[in-house]
């Protein structure tokens, strides 16, 4: 009957903690004062009768000494690490699950929790049963040189499931939270069996989504900048022509008087489109029917790359760039307009106000006069709801029971995504992911529900001497105390009954 | 200010400023009756009218764009000389061919057939309201005609230039000073024009 670690003699009491997650259990040793300096790493046995449990490569993380008194004199407290001390001493790094704006994620990089975890692991040296992880969920993860443990504690909590470090088979093994051994029955309890409760259960979960993007075909106008500043439609601005635009050859512009006028014209004039209207002339996306479009601002911010994805020269899945179409003179030599081509030439987008700027003025000729020509913008954007002008989301809900007790929380990966699709100017329909989207949203309600739904109440058995319980989803807490020669074992389940530890709540915000 | 790759302005375009008291249209040849520069640019702006009877050794050609009458403020457009090649009003009647030389003509914004100075490469329009060819236009050196009165060698005289299909050369309304340098001419007997050294030289081809 004895816990005790590789050269360490006269252990008078001890205390062993096993706990869940990523960070070691500790097991505090009460010692005479040694003779000579033990090893730092070593192993720790626990050993009662025919029972026998030991921590392969556990270290020393700290020794104090303490004064008993007069009568007792000086010993050692020497704290004793599982071998999880060194998980958080090695890092990983890596990009993983990089979302695109098509709401897929990016086959290059796409891993699920079971195989991130596996990929820590890996980098730990250790074997490891992560059966229990979800093999369907892929959170985005950005790594740089993180502490492993930090990482398999962040991903594996955030889906309802853990680790522990199974003794018995000297290998770490994941859990799902709620999901384990009962509190064993051996004859050698030594309290009654003790109930506590679970405080107040979830009434529903919801899950907050990422913005909806969409993308469309949006026809342009052009606009120009006033004397005074704003812009402005060409047929408004103060300096138009009485004749019009018509004759006035762009980069040129005789016909504006003012020289300070004609350089506004020079360089806004057939050069700056603001957003309209979509390619169809309306403003409604029906996919989205609870969101009322009146204004082309609540489309803004623009994105820089559309919803649609394509592999690259290097074989890596991007979003593709924006693009414009429609009737213009492409500056051929018999002034004929493009019948609603490709715009080749260079233009740039100001995202947050959705105004295009051309390099060279696009117009049209029409019988020899200058005329606005007909652009349209492919590209993706935002909505913005019409009231709050709040940027429009999705969010999920799973209702558990009565009451009013939600518990939301944001995954910004999981967005809807609409690809409106045109005939030129014709809407011809869209490519939605909603039902990805769904059944993305439904894993990670499912996951929310192992994190926060209702487990059995906790309770806690005192044993008489060694009980070797493994850790699970249930199996919270086991703890060895020896004191005046005598073992004992508390197990708890779904709770840490031991107060000396820091809780696991606690351990989830501690650094 | 334009992109230089697009096949209009890669053609090398001059600004010019409408003299006429009519609209340029578009891909109308224009004469050229003077120049100046802009004083607050630099850039030379030409000034252009209908073609006339004054002898002209090369054209300006106006863009795809119309451009309004000398009394307008808008009277400003963007023209190429066509060495590289473009679009060019022809008169309607006949029907540019490959290799065929056309030229301007007096009073008319259109190439005539049987002319100097447009070498047609008939990239044709003939549905257009007013049909354009393709063409490349090379400078004036040598010329057909009739002299107004004998002229004495190393004398200079007026000639007549003919234009026109061959044995249907007719009188183009084009007089031009010319020296005869190397041998006298008989009036109205064909000759042969040349332009050197900025001088018309006339040269006997009819005995």
């Amino acid at each position: 009957m004895s816990i005790g670690f590789s050269g360490i003699q006269g252990v008078e009491k001890a205390t062993v903690a096993k706990i869940r997650g990523a960070r070691p259990s500790v097991a505090t040793l009460l010692c005479t004062i040694q003779g000579s300096q033990p090893p730092s790493i070593g192993q720790l046995l626990i050993a009662d009768g025919g029972f026998q449990e030991i921590w392969q490569d556990a270290a020393i993380v700290a020794a104090n000494r303490r004064h008993l008194g007069k009568s007792k004199g000086h010993r050692i407290s020497v704290q004793v690490a599982d071998r999880r001390w060194r998980w958080s001493q090695k890092t990983i790094s890596g990009v993983y699950n990089t979302r695109l704006d098509d709401g897929k994620v990016s086959e290059t990089n796409k891993k699920s929790v079971q195989e991130l975890v596996n990929i820590i692991f890996s980098a730990l040296g250790e074997l490891a049963d992560t059966s229990a992880l979800p093999g369907d969920l892929y959170p985005p993860v950005t790594w740089v040189a993180k502490p492993c443990s930090e990482a398999l504690d962040e991903i594996t909590k955030s889906v309802g499931c853990g680790i522990v470090l199974d003794y018995a088979t000297n290998t770490a093994r994941a859990y799902v939270r709620g999901q384990g051994a009962a509190i064993p029955a051996n004859g050698r309890e030594v309290e009654p069996f003790v109930t506590m409760t679970n405080g107040p259960a979830p009434s529903s979960l919801r899950l907050d989504g990422g913005v909806i993007l969409v993308q469309s075909k949006i026809k342009l106008q052009a606009i120009a900048i006033d004397k005074d500043g704003p812009f402005k439609k060409v047929d408004d601005v103060g300096y138009k022509p009485t004749a019009g635009w018509g004759n006035e050859w762009p980069g040129d512009f005789a016909g504006v008087s003012d020289e300070g006028d004609r350089a506004l014209a020079r360089q806004s004039m057939w050069r700056y489109f603001a957003l309209k209207e979509f390619a169809d002339g309306t403003l409604s996306i029906p996919e989205l029917p609870n969101v009322q479009i009146s204004k082309p601002s609540q489309l803004l911010p623009l994105r820089e790359r559309l919803l649609e994805a394509d592999k690259d020269q290097n074989d890596i899945q991007r979003q593709n760039l924006p693009y414009i179409e429609g009737d213009f003179w492409h500056k051929a030599d018999d002034g004929s307009n493009s019948d609603h081509k490709r715009y080749p030439g260079k233009f740039r987008v100001l995202w947050d106000l959705g105004i295009v700027i051309f390099d060279t003025p696009v117009f049209k000729i029409t019988d020899g006069d200058i005329a606005e020509p007909e652009l349209f913008l492919t590209v993706a954007h935002y909505v913005r709801d019409a009231t709050t002008d709040g940027l429009v989301y999705y969010s999920w809900q799973r209702m558990l029971g009565p009451g009013n007790n939600e518990i939301a929380e944001a995954r910004p990966e999981v967005f809807k995504t609409v690809i409106q699709q045109y005939d030129k100017t014709s809407r011809t329909g869209a490519i939605t992911n909603f039902q990805e989207a769904d059944t993305e949203a439904n894993k990670y309600l499912d996951a929310m529900q192992r994190k926060y739904a209702p487990v059995e109440p906790p309770t806690a058995m005192q044993y008489r001497g060694i009980v070797l319980q493994q850790l699970d989803g249930a199996i919270a807490q086991v703890k060895h105390t020896l004191s005046g020669g005598e073992l004992q074992t508390v197990i708890s389940r779904n709770y840490e009954d031991d107060v000396h530890t820091p809780s696991e709540r606690l351990r989830e915000v501690l650094p | 200010m334009m992109d230089d790759d697009a096949p209009f302005y890669s053609k090398g375009t001059v600004k010019f400023k409408n003299g006429a008291s009519e609209a340029v249209p578009p891909h109308a040849v224009m004469e050229i009756t003077a120049s100046e520069r802009d004083s607050t640019t630099g850039e030379i702006i030409y000034t252009v009218g209908k073609p006339s009877t004054t002898f002209r050794r090369f054209y300006l050609v106006n863009g795809p764009m119309e451009v309004a009458d000398s009394s307008s403020v808008s009277k400003y457009g963007k023209g190429t000389f066509l060495h590289s090649g473009g679009a060019v009003l022809y008169e309607s009647g006949n029907t540019p061919a490959i290799g065929e030389s056309w030229g301007a003509k007096a009073s008319q914004w259109s190439l005539a057939k049987n002319r100097p100075g447009f070498l047609i490469t008939a990239a044709n329009n003939t549905s257009a309201t007013a049909p354009y060819t393709s063409a490349v236009q090379s400078v004036i050196d040598q010329l057909l005609g009739k002299p107004d009165d004998d002229i004495s060698k190393g004398s200079s005289g007026t000639v007549s230039v003919y234009m026109g299909a061959a044995n249907s050369e007719t009188d183009a309304s084009i007089d031009i000073t010319a020296c005869a340098l190397g041998a006298a001419v008989t009036m109205s007997k064909w000759v042969t024009l040349a332009y050197i050294n900025s001088t018309w030289y006339v040269f006997p081809w009819e005995c």
